[in-house]
């Protein structure tokens, strides 16, 4: 992970952080920030609908466990408003049955 | 028919008035006959011999026929014998009429005849009323004897039938005298046992019970000995084949009439199957506690583990990007520094979670209460009887009494000295029998105590002995890995030291020393 690999995406295109932990959240964009990728916090999922428009472009962090809509829960309600973006979930409770889901 | 009967009426009165003849009549008058002319022959050739008039053996005819014939037979005697001598020996010979100077000797020999007749039937009739109340009584006891054989064998009868409801009631039943000691037993208790009435009998009636179990019950016996109450316990009986089996010893006592104890009644009831079914239970619900306990501590675990993930993911993170702001060209140091400075947040962050969860943990308040360790290890071992006997294993208790009292948490001990006992009785498991769990106490420095838990299992490997006490180190399938972390903590916070080694004869010992309070 250097800067000159990541610094290929297009300067519009911005990562999108979902995650109700705050220090999970400053971390990562503070990461991104460091090796030049735009990144945007919500601490909900419903945050980050309200700022989405399709103009927007780049992929989602998406936390799998989130207070309100859940992270799969809002997968879907994304696939089915036919918003086409990338998720990356993260979570800190990887089982089994949550990677068949 | 009323012709006939008439006639049958007659026949009976004609036979009785011809019996009543024959004995009163002519029965005494034959006799007397009889005795006279024997006396009448036999005096006329001795009357020639002897110068008076001789008559003594009309005397004798005139007894005899009084004595064979009665008193009717007696009088005829004494007037036939009276007319004889009138006529043959009295002067005018041959002729009734009697001289007047004989006079006097036939008056003497009347009145002596009819004294003679009096006294001989008079000793008749008191004989024959002996005889006869002779025969009576003879009667009388034949009857009584008969009586008695006969409720002789109405008493043996129903002891028959009382000792085949011994015999055929499914229950080992059994008699003791006053003392104790056995008398008799029916025979399911004689099979099961496999030994002799003269076996049971003795004193190795005992040597049937498990040697666990015969302190108990002899100790309650010779209570109910001495107090005369009833008496029950459950113990192992030992079977012909070897095998013990739980039942349930009831016994009560018959008193006499003056209220002394006469003998016991007993009966040996078996309740192995309730035994196993209680055991199977308890198992249950002792497995069913220890999985929700082992969950809790689960859930308690993965709260704990996701409130320390949160920051160290958290400084994970920001080390990265440290290392991003440093490497980049050029390194943008203030970044990094402000970033270096959140990992110093999110770490302190982690370490607060830590010490947050040894708070709670330290919260519950300690407990110290002056306890008797014996006491204790003596109880403990009787909550473990079940699960040892299901083992297989037997707890032998090597308790010093010169100990002194020391201030614990009887709760947490006791807990330590289970888990050590069970990790004990584990080791053995493999192990053939006799299985032997030593729990044994002693004196230790400083008026301390050292308790020592022995098995002798195949011991601690090497590998083994230094991380047995690391927390979630388990070499059971189904362990947690707690248990032995826990039991160190617990004595530590006693001011105590467990530890391990191996035992010179095989084996393993884990051992805690607890200190004398300052």
């Amino acid at each position: 992970m250097t800067g000159n690999s990541i610094g290929a995406l297009d300067a519009r295109e911005t990562v999108f952080i979902v995650d109700d932990d705050e220090s999970i959240r400053e971390g990562l964009s503070n990461l991104l920030e460091a090796v030049g990728v735009n990144a945007k916090c919500y601490s909900t999922a419903e945050g980050f609908s309200a700022h989405w428009s399709d103009a927007m472009a780049g992929c989602l962090l998406l936390d799998a466990r989130l207070p309100g809509i859940g992270g799969v829960e809002f997968q879907e309600r994304l696939r089915k408003s036919r918003t086409k973006i990338p998720i990356i979930f993260m979570t800190a409770h990887g089982t089994s049955r949550w990677y068949a889901k | 028919m009323i012709a006939g009967y008439h006639a049958n009426m007659a026949d009976g009165a004609s036979e009785r008035l011809s019996r009543l003849t024959m004995e009163h009549g002519l029965k005494p008058l034959a006799i007397t006959v009889c005795f006279v002319l024997v006396a009448l022959l036999w005096t006329f050739p001795l009357q020639h011999v002897i110068a008076y008039p001789f008559v003594f053996l009309f005397f004798g005819a005139i007894m005899g026929s009084a004595w064979f014939g009665g008193l009717v037979a007696g009088f005829i005697a004494v007037a036939f014998s009276s007319i004889l001598i009138a006529y043959f020996f009295v002067p005018p010979l041959f002729s009734f009429s009697i001289a007047k100077e004989s006079q006097s000797f036939v008056a003497a020999f009347i009145a002596c005849a009819i004294a003679i007749t009096a006294v001989s039937s008079s000793r008749k009739r008191a004989e024959s009323a002996i005889l006869q109340a002779r025969d009576e009584l003879e009667a009388k006891v034949q009857e009584r004897t008969a009586e008695l054989m006969r409720s002789n064998r109405e008493i043996q009868e129903s002891e028959r039938q009382l000792r085949l409801l011994t015999e055929a009631i499914p229950q080992q039943i059994w008699r003791a005298d006053a003392g104790g000691r056995i008398e008799h037993c029916n025979h399911h208790l004689r099979d099961y046992t496999g030994r002799k009435m003269a076996d049971l009998a003795r004193e190795s009636f005992f040597q049937v019970l498990h040697p666990e179990d015969s302190p108990l019950y002899l100790q309650g016996w010779q209570a109910a000995l001495t107090t005369g109450g009833r008496f029950e316990v459950e113990a192992r009986v030992c079977g012909a084949d070897g095998i013990y089996r739980w039942f349930l010893v009831r016994s009560i006592p018959q008193r006499s009439e003056d209220g002394k104890i006469a003998r016991w009644y007993g009966i040996h009831i078996d309740i192995e199957e309730q035994h196993r079914a209680q055991q199977n239970l308890i198992l249950a619900q002792d497995d069913l506690s220890r999985l929700s306990r082992t969950m809790s501590m689960a859930e308690m675990a993965a709260s704990i583990a996701h409130e320390l993930n949160q920051p160290l993911t958290a400084v994970v993170t920001h080390a990265y990007a440290c290392r991003e702001w440093l490497q980049g060209k050029p390194a943008n140091i203030e970044k990094a520094s402000a970033t270096a400075e959140k990992i110093v947040q999110e770490s302190t962050r982690a370490g607060v979670v830590v010490s947050r969860v040894r708070a709670l943990f330290r919260k519950e308040a300690q407990v110290r209460e002056l306890t008797s360790m014996n006491r204790l290890i003596q109880e403990m071992a009787r909550l473990m009887r079940d699960e040892a006997i299901r083992r297989d294993v037997f707890i032998r208790l090597e308790l010093a009494n010169d100990l002194p009292q020391l201030e614990m948490d009887p709760v947490q001990i006791q807990q330590v000295i289970l888990n050590l006992a069970m990790n004990g009785m584990d080791a053995m498991m493999q192990v053939a029998r006799p299985r032997e769990l030593i729990i044994q106490t002693k004196k230790y420095s400083d008026g301390g105590i050292l308790i020592a838990v022995k098995d002798h299992g195949s011991g601690i490997a090497s590998e083994i002995a230094a991380r047995m006490f690391e927390p979630f180190f388990s070499t059971k399938p189904q362990g947690t890995g707690m248990g032995l972390a826990i039991c160190r903590s617990i004595i530590e916070a006693h001011d105590g030291r467990l530890w391990a080694e191996n035992s010179v004869r095989g084996g393993a010992i884990l051992q805690f020393t607890l200190r004398a309070q300052s």
